[in-house]
């Protein structure tokens, strides 16, 4: 299997000195107080309003915290400081409401969730070995089959990517009655050349004729384990040979990628507002936020303004112009004219251009694949399935922080994840869900879209963090099915 | 100013519920005392030792925390008609819960008709039932065949969520706006006095952003009393050179705004004692106070000269909540 992986660094964060740095501060601080201040006179002078009227009362509050966070995300304003003055303000109108518990629950605690500590990547080598094993099963009578897409195995945790199902009729189930698939999975065994046994756990999600997820083994396998034999059901055991994966967990050539300098801009203000032409960008092909971001985008141009982290002629700003023209939408009235259009990056130029194809081909791809460490993040890629007008990325993590539609409203995202096939189409990713768990393991489902070329042979996956990016090409072997 | 800024202020007193007794706290000359506890720090040092700690005596230890905190400036009240009403049942709500919360997201989207049941081997954390009602609520009626079973699912893993030492500051705050409006404004001053710069020339102040908001927030609604001016169109900042500052006022009518550069301790002398607008002026500064009577620097007019006004607080009663400051004849 083809593979290359790199990672790469993008422009540095600004380099102002510390005093002007105070007094950037200070004024990004006393501009969202007297913002805050403002809108909790607002919000208390508010005569209601019809449903249909818009803004809704609830708007101001809103796009203060839009605002509060492009302050943050954009380093004019620490997340302590934003912490305080939005508990403040939201306390304040919750007081005078009598909803007092509100105040204390929603920024600050899902600021704190956002940036809560993930147990960090294990120390040691990652391995994954694609392999696209289909195996048949005898599901209640009836046939069935499990793809073990990938094998993955690190200090802490040893996994087989599966997907399965049922080849006949859905049967009936319901909250009493077991599935006998997923009976099927959570009941698998396993065992090593040197003879020892384990037990197979399933973890994912599905329906009640097919199923996604992991089967976990338990305990975890010895690195010095040649092969191990996977027994589910009443079938045959499948022999997986484990000596495949030292190539697989090499590291790769470095060299350099499209992403290297991505996400454009060349300051954090600049970058925030390219976050807000990326989610545009998203939101044609994936949907999500995305294009409620303009109505209240004059504000946050005004709130980087004040801070003075964004300057009067931003190229972020054309970009997010430029996008804006190219989906048929209008700026708001408060930007039109400081908002010079500018070239798109090719990765959006890419995804705008093939955002409504729909020449995917249906198939599971085997895969595995590691990407390089990026921020203290670990990522395998597990296996992908493609669809006529989408594909879906599983990817097992380590150290991924919480990314939740709350973090993409606020442009919290730590992470974000791009991709390029091998007829050079991009596309752009977006987190169906995630998390880490208590055991510091996460399991990421990913949409990319546009679909991928119906003639690619390969795919090169981008994990893009603040100032970073790292990649790894794999190739697309695509497994048969029954 | 010569007088303290507490000069212009009456006493203050409320009851708090303390051990088994309805205990008195008094607020005078900008102190705060328990009436029923001769020796607070005696008991202090008892509490130390293993015995009761006196509610009388925690409150009183919480003023002291709180007197320089700015967030008493966020919560409290703007002015005389914006009050801050806490009861006990809110303040009962406010224990910080055992163990810690968490939140967690379940994205259901069109997948969910698919992928809603997700299973775990390892415990986790329950999805919140109002995520999945909502999300079934917006999508298409499950078909019988596909009846979801509430199974665990993989959650984020999130740590810190619960009390914690922030919501038991949060929560002693509160504690102190609840006894009342007339303490809610003098803790509010004792917090702008306590910000008063100490006249050292180019000092830092890392509370100059909170102190402005503080200002503009309670201008605001002086400024509509005094002109009929929109808040939203007063423009504030901390005065802090010699002098009482400045007010100006740019356009007429409904498009008249104003700018004004006013001291942080006008917070405390003028702004919490009621003398904001007194006889259709912008009170400035207290430049002599002895309550009821004060005298004062006030503006008649933005861009005008400050007159000096001898006021008398004309209230029934010390006890009397609002000010009734008037021009003494």
């Amino acid at each position: 299997m083809e593979q290359r992986m790199t990672a790469a660094r993008g422009p540095a964060a600004g380099d102002s000195a510390p005093a002007s740095q105070a007094a950037q501060r200070e004024r990004a601080e006393t501009y969202l107080r007297l913002r805050a201040e403002a809108e909790l006179r607002r919000q208390l002078t508010a005569t209601p309003l019809e449903p249909q009227d818009w803004p809704p009362i609830g708007y101001g509050a809103h796009q203060l915290r839009i605002v509060a966070s492009a302050l943050s995300e954009s380093e004019a304003l620490d997340e302590e400081t934003v912490g305080q003055i939005l508990t403040g303000f939201e306390t304040a109108l919750a007081l005078r409401r009598g909803e007092m518990l509100h105040g204390f629950m929603s920024w600050h605690r899902m600021r704190r969730m956002h940036s809560a500590q993930v147990p960090p990547a294990p120390a040691g080598p990652i391995r994954a070995i694609g392999l696209g094993t289909t195996v048949p099963v005898e599901v209640a009578g009836g046939r069935g089959e499990v793809v073990l897409l990938a094998a993955v195995f690190a200090a802490d945790r040893a996994a087989l990517a599966v997907t399965a199902r049922t080849c006949g009729p859905p049967r009936m189930s319901g909250p009493q009655v077991r599935d006998p698939l997923l009976e099927l999975l959570s009941g698998g065994t396993a065992a090593d050349d040197r003879g020892t046994s384990y037990q197979l756990n399933f973890t994912g999600g599905g329906s009640d004729d097919e199923w996604t997820g992991r089967l976990e083994f338990s305990p975890l396998p010895p690195p010095s384990a040649r092969w191990l034999d996977v027994t589910l059901g009443s079938g045959q055991p499948v022999r997986l040979d484990l000596a495949e994966s030292a190539a697989v967990a090499a590291p790769g050539p470095s060299s350099p990628t499209a992403m290297a300098a991505y996400p454009p801009g060349d300051s954090p203000g600049e970058r925030y507002l390219d976050l807000v032409a990326e989610n545009l960008v998203r939101s044609t092909v994936l949907g999500g936020v995305g294009r409620d971001d303009l109505v209240g985008l004059p504000e946050v141009v005004a709130g980087l303004r004040a801070a003075g982290v964004l300057g009067g002629r931003s190229p972020a700003l054309g970009r997010v112009a430029t996008v804006a023209t190219e989906l048929g939408l209008e700026l708001p009235a408060g930007l039109a004219g400081a908002a010079l259009p500018a070239a798109l990056p090719e990765p959006w130029a890419d995804v705008l251009a093939h955002a409504h194809r729909r020449d995917g081909v249906s198939g599971l791809a085997r895969l595995g694949a590691v990407l390089p460490e990026l921020d203290g993040t670990r990522c395998v890629l597990a296996g992908l399935e493609s669809q006529r007008h989408k594909a879906r990325l599983t990817v097992l993590a380590w150290g991924w922080p919480f990314q939740g539609p709350w973090a993409r409203l606020m442009r919290h995202e730590r992470f974000r994840f791009w991709a390029r096939d091998s007829m050079g189409r991009w596309h752009i990713g977006s987190e169906l869900n995630g998390g880490t768990g208590s055991d510091g393991h996460a399991d990421l489902e990913l949409e990319l879209a546009p679909p991928l070329h119906p003639r690619a042979t390969s795919v090169e996956v981008i994990l893009v963090g603040r100032t970073r990016a790292a990649s790894v090409s794999v190739g697309l072997n695509w497994v048969q099915r029954r | 100013m010569s007088a303290p800024w507490w000069a212009v202020f009456p006493p203050a007193q409320s009851r708090l519920r303390c051990g088994a007794g309805d205990h008195r706290l008094r607020w005078a000359e900008g102190k705060l005392t328990s009436l029923d506890h001769d020796d607070p720090e005696g008991e202090l040092v008892l509490a130390a030792l293993g015995g009761d700690r006196p509610a009388c005596v925690d409150l009183l230890e919480a003023w002291g925390r709180h007197a320089a905190d700015l967030e008493v400036l966020a919560l409290g009240p703007r002015s005389a008609a914006d009050t801050v009403p806490i009861t006990a049942r809110d303040l009962a709500r406010l224990r910080p819960p055992q163990g810690g919360g968490w939140f967690a997201y379940a994205p259901l989207t069109g997948q969910a008709r698919a992928r809603a049941r997700l299973v775990r081997s390892t415990p986790l954390r329950p999805l919140p039932t109002a995520r999945v009602t909502a999300a079934r609520a917006g999508g298409p009626a499950p078909h019988p065949a596909r009846a979801r079973r509430p199974m665990p699912r993989r959650m984020p893993m999130i740590g810190g969520l619960g009390g914690g030492p922030e919501l038991a500051r949060e929560a002693e705050l509160l504690t102190l706006l609840a006894l009342g409006p007339a303490f809610q404004f003098r803790l509010s001053a004792t917090v702008a006095a306590a910000h008063v710069p100490d006249g050292r020339p180019d000092q830092p102040n890392s509370a100059r952003p909170a102190l402005t908001a503080a200002m503009a927030g309670r201008l605001a609604p002086a400024a509509a009393d005094w002109l009929g001016t929109d808040p939203d169109r007063v423009d504030v900042g901390l005065h802090e050179g010699s002098g009482w500052g400045s007010v100006t006022a740019d356009g007429t009518g409904p498009e008249r705004s104003l700018r004004a550069q006013l001291p942080v301790g006008w917070l405390a002398s003028v702004w919490a004692a009621g003398l904001s607008v007194v006889a259709g002026h912008l009170v400035v500064e207290v430049r002599e106070a002895a309550w009821p009577r004060a005298e004062v620097l006030a503006l008649p007019a933005p861009d005008a000269e400050p007159v000096v006004l001898s006021l008398r607080d004309r209230r029934r009663h010390w006890s009397h909540r609002v000010a009734r400051w008037a021009v003494d004849d």
